[in-house]
Formats: C-alpha cells, sequence, structure tokens
C-alpha cells in the first residue's frame, strides 16, 4: 500500500464525536452541586443524567427510616417508566430483610423485562441494552445512625449482585457479567438500584441476590457447593453476606436463550485485545522474576517522593497510599509479612501497571533498624527499560 | 474555577476531548464516564488550566491519567490484606463512523478501517497516535502528557505507523477483493 500514511492517519482521526447536551448540563449541574457541598466531591454514573436536578429540588417525604420502595426508588432516580414499571403487577414488591452486627440489608424488589427503563444503556458494539433485570436494596445501619453518601467520610462499599446456582459466583457476577448501579442516601438509608441483562432465562435455577462488604466478590462471604450449584452464605464471614433468593417466573425461563447468553458472556471475556494484554504481562512477569529482595536495586530505582513511615493498626495491619506520575494506589500489609523482614533490607509487596514497563511501579515496605517501617515506591530503572520495553 | 470558566472550557474542548476518549474506548458509555470524570478532577483539582499554553494539553493529560489508573493492572508476590483488584474492563469493538466533511476524501468504510487498526495497537502506540493525528499536540506536549521523552514519542510514532501500514495494507486490499 504506497498511500500517505500521514495523510490517511489525519483524515480518519478528524475529531467526530461530540458529547451530548445532557452530559455537558450533568457535569455544570454536577460542579454547582460540588459548590453547595463546599467541594465535597459526589460521583455517580455518567448514565444517571439528571440525577442532581432532583438531588437539588424537591423529595417525597418520609418518615424517618421508612424505607421508599421500588417506585419511589426509581422516581427519585428521575426514571419514570422504571418507577412505572416497578407499579405493574408482575414486578416484585419483596421488602425481605437480613441483619447482621453492623448493618440491616433490605431487598425490596425487582422488575424485568425490555424497554423497562427511560435510560437504556449501550454494549461495547453499541447494541441498546434493553432487557434488563431491576433490583433494589436498601441498606442501613442496624444502631440507626445515617449511613454516608458515595464520597462522604466513613463510606463503606458494598458489592450488590445477582447469582445464578450452577455458576461459580466468582466467576459470575455482577462486575463480570455488566452489572450497573445508581444509589442515594435519604433519610439516613442507602438505597441501591442494581441492573443487569435479564435472568428470568435462568428462572428454572435459583437466581440470587447478594448483597457483601467490599468494592468486588469476595470468596469468603459466601459458599459455593460445586456439586449442587447452589451458593449459601458463610455465617462465619465478618462483614456482611446478605443472600436473597429472586422468586422469578419459571415460565420465562428459556435454556436455549440462557446457554447463548452464556457462550457470549464468556466469548466477551476472551477478546482479541486480551492476546495483547496476555504478551504485555508475559513482559512484566519476565522482568519480576528476575527481581527479589537482594537485588531490588540492580533492577529498580527509589521514588523518594513515595517514601512514608507506616504505624500498625491495634490489629498490626499497616495502610499506605501513593500518587506518582498521574496513579495512585494504596493498600495494607500485615505484621507476618514483616517476620523475614531484614533489616533496612525493602520487600516487595507487589507491583502495578498501565502500559507496561516504563510505568510499572513495585511497592516496598522496609524494617528499619530502629524498628520503624517504612513503605515506598521503586520503578524499573532506565537502562532496563531502553533494553526491554522498546 | 468557576461555573462561567467550566462552561468555555467545555465549549472550547468538549469535543477534541470527547472524540480522543471515544476513540481510545471504543464505546460512549465510558467515553461519557472518562469526559465526565476529566472534567470534574479538573474542579476537584480546584485549577483552572493555563490558557496561555496550550488548555487541551492539559486536559488531555487528565484524561490519560485517568484512563491510565482505570486500565492499571495489580500483581501481587504475597497475599496481603486490602490488596486492590484490577480494574480493567475490556475494550470493545469497532467505533461507529460519523465521518466529518474534512473526511471524505477518503472513503467512510476506509477511515473506520484506520480507526479500527488504530484502535487494536498497544496502548504505548495507540496513545502517541491519537494524541498526535486526532489532537495534533506537538511532540514535546505528547511527552509531557505520556512522562517520556520527545525521541521514544517519535519512536513510538515511527512504529506505529510501520504496523498500521501492514495491516491496512491487508485490510484495503480485503475490501478491495470481497
Amino acid at each position: 500500500m504506497k498511500r500517505n500514511m500521514d495523510e490517511l492517519l489525519k483524515q480518519s482521526l478528524t475529531p467526530a464525536q461530540s458529547p451530548d447536551p445532557w452530559l455537558n448540563q450533568h457535569i455544570l449541574c454536577q460542579a454547582k452541586e460540588m459548590e453547595t457541598m463546599t467541594k465535597k466531591t459526589k460521583r455517580i454514573p455518567a448514565a444517571a443524567a439528571g440525577i442532581c436536578i432532583l438531588l437539588l429540588g424537591s423529595v417525597t417525604a418520609l418518615a424517618a427510616w421508612e424505607h421508599l420502595n421500588p417506585a419511589q426508588v426509581a422516581e427519585h432516580l428521575e426514571d419514570t417508566e422504571l418507577a412505572e414499571a416497578f407499579q405493574r403487577e408482575d414486578a416484585l414488591y419483596l421488602d425481605e430483610t437480613q441483619a447482621f452486627s453492623d448493618y440491616k440489608v433490605t431487598l425490596l424488589g425487582a422488575a424485568a423485562g425490555k424497554d423497562l427503563s427511560s435510560f437504556l444503556a449501550e454494549d461495547d458494539q453499541g447494541k441498546t441494552l434493553d432487557d434488563m433485570l431491576y433490583t433494589v436494596v436498601a441498606i442501613e445501619k442496624t444502631d440507626g445512625t445515617p449511613m454516608p453518601a458515595a464520597g462522604d467520610a466513613g463510606y463503606e462499599p458494598f458489592f450488590v449482585s445477582s447469582y445464578i446456582s450452577g455458576l461459580n459466583p466468582a466467576q459470575y457476577n455482577a462486575m463480570t457479567m455488566g452489572g450497573v448501579y445508581q444509589e442515594f442516601v435519604q433519610e439516613g438509608i442507602l438505597y441501591r438500584l442494581f441492573e443487569i441483562s435479564n435472568l428470568e432465562i435462568f428462572a428454572d435455577r435459583t437466581v440470587y441476590v447478594g448483597v457483601s462488604t467490599g468494592t468486588f466478590y469476595d470468596s469468603e462471604a459466601y459458599s459455593y457447593d460445586e456439586a449442587s450449584g447452589l451458593l449459601s452464605r458463610n455465617e462465619s464471614y465478618d462483614g456482611v453476606n446478605a443472600l436473597f433468593t429472586l422468586p422469578l417466573d419459571t415460565a420465562k425461563a428459556d435454556a436455549e436463550a440462557a446457554n447463548a447468553f452464556l457462550e457470549n458472556l464468556e466469548a466477551s471475556w476472551h477478546s482479541s485485545d486480551s492476546v495483547t494484554e496476555i504478551e504485555e504481562d508475559a513482559e512484566i512477569t519476565q522482568w519480576y522474576a528476575k527481581v527479589s529482595t537482594g537485588n531490588l536495586t540492580d533492577y529498580a530505582q527509589l521514588v523518594e517522593s513515595t517514601v512514608q513511615e507506616c504505624t500498625a493498626d491495634e490489629d498490626g495491619v499497616y495502610a499506605y497510599s501513593w500518587e506518582y506520575e498521574g496513579a495512585s494506589g494504596s493498600g495494607t500489609f500485615t505484621e507476618e509479612f514483616l517476620n523475614d523482614a531484614v533489616p533496612g533490607e525493602p520487600m516487595m509487596l507487589g507491583y502495578s501497571y498501565s502500559d507496561g514497563l516504563e510505568d510499572l511501579v513495585l511497592e516496598t515496605c522496609t524494617r528499619n533498624e530502629d524498628s520503624s517501617v517504612t513503605f515506598a515506591l521503586y520503578t524499573p530503572l532506565l537502562v532496563i527499560l531502553e533494553t526491554s520495553a522498546e | 474555577m468557576n461555573d462561567t470558566e467550566l462552561e468555555a472550557c467545555i465549549h472550547a474542548y468538549g469535543k477534541d476531548l470527547y472524540s480522543f476518549l471515544y476513540q481510545l474506548t471504543g464505546n460512549r458509555q465510558e467515553a461519557d464516564d472518562l469526559y465526565q470524570d476529566t472534567f470534574l478532577k479538573l474542579l476537584e483539582l480546584d485549577q483552572r488550566p493555563d490558557f496561555t499554553r496550550n488548555p487541551k494539553s492539559w486536559l488531555l493529560t487528565i484524561a490519560v491519567q485517568l484512563w491510565k489508573n482505570r486500565r492499571r493492572k495489580y500483581g501481587w508476590r504475597q497475599r496481603i490484606a486490602g490488596a486492590p483488584v484490577s480494574m480493567d474492563e475490556p475494550l470493545s469493538e469497532i467505533p461507529s463512523n460519523e465521518a466529518s466533511p474534512e473526511q471524505q476524501v477518503i472513503s467512510a468504510e476506509e477511515a473506520v478501517l484506520v480507526r479500527e487498526a488504530v484502535r487494536r495497537l498497544p496502548d504505548r502506540y495507540r496513545l502517541p497516535v491519537v494524541l498526535f493525528y486526532m489532537e495534533e499536540l506537538k511532540i514535546a506536549e505528547i511527552g509531557q502528557i505520556l512522562h517520556i521523552p520527545q525521541g521514544t514519542v517519535k519512536s513510538r510514532l515511527h512504529q506505529a505507523k510501520k504496523i498500521l501500514e501492514k495491516e491496512l495494507e491487508v485490510a484495503f486490499d480485503e475490501k478491495k477483493h470481497g
């Protein structure tokens, strides 16, 4: 091909995409809200356009601690079509509560079907996701103190997900199946509207709704029996691990559609981009395999600005956080991790990267001669980068 | 930054920023989220773009950092409490073709093939290509955004063009014959 690549790229890549006007309005609205909240950031998914207008407007007043019903939750999120769907006869009003030491979780209801929402999203291929399952849960504190909203101090993340019997929840959960949610706090209660592809096609199996502590699926929270395919709560779990059964209409089960759904889902996990990532990962793995505590400084250099003293809490857990060239991270390590530490010698906690070796950072902790513990980042030495990355 | 400044910024650079994010992510939903996050980050930083320099480059710096952070992968030598989990999101397929008048010199179909090929490039090549050809940034500006030397930007652009040339030769040939 003897075409002028520069010209071809320039013409093909001329900026041609504009944001929807509502998105710009939404940002301006968010900005006003942030100003009102004295610069406190409160982010909500872009798909939930218009929410902030409602947050600043009037909200149906209810007696303290009384739950909103699913239709009111949808209304609060300005999804009038979904609010109507929640009022139809085939919508599920459940109002089941499970209590834990610090929190109470209530499954308020669910609705499933086509074109139920005013805010239908698109998948990666631009196909409208119009056949969805919407579930509403409420989370509140058992001692009656109000739940903090996202972005507020003390906000604790919860993972709300659908699970399907016969499918390992570690593999098939909200995150891997493309679930999304919106949430808000009203009268001290956190309401979350969670949506995922319509799972009524699996109605001949058990479809669960789980609410657990954390941002991701935690395999400690639930027990999955490979033989029976059933999921149950881990009674000894230290945290919230609510598990409800969704009484879907078994007449809507469709084995063929369910198989097709799983095939498509699994295919999406193995897209061609994964191959590139695996190749990139191999490059990192090879480099990382060469590095050890003893030879760390042969391969990496200290990032002075990230050195910080860490103090263990009462459980012997050290916390750290860092920011470096636009990237950031945080984590913890335990006292036991330092058992084999040689004073003054950094121990590797782990690494993270985006593009490859050139932006990789290595997290380390060091027990110093005076018994204090410091955290620091290391980055691969440039001489290594020149030979490995380019 | 006040509301008026933010509105002016959105008006002046919104389309460029959005096109960049759309090319990067390949889908509107993720582009929407990153677009919103970029402007909110701008507010959160409580800074205003330096209009004496290139404010677009400044906005793109924030956008690239947010994008990279989202895609950041984690590896852990040992199991430690509270270790973060990969936030990778799978990339999507082909962005739709909304050809501008300038793009009519080459066919709309060819433009799609080019954008598709650019999307398949690894990030280290894709980012410089999109910043250079779509956002028309200078080599030095791209180096600043990506935290790499100017020489590396040039070599990546060169390498990217070689890869694209090979890929597009096949793609255009297939289109021609089939």
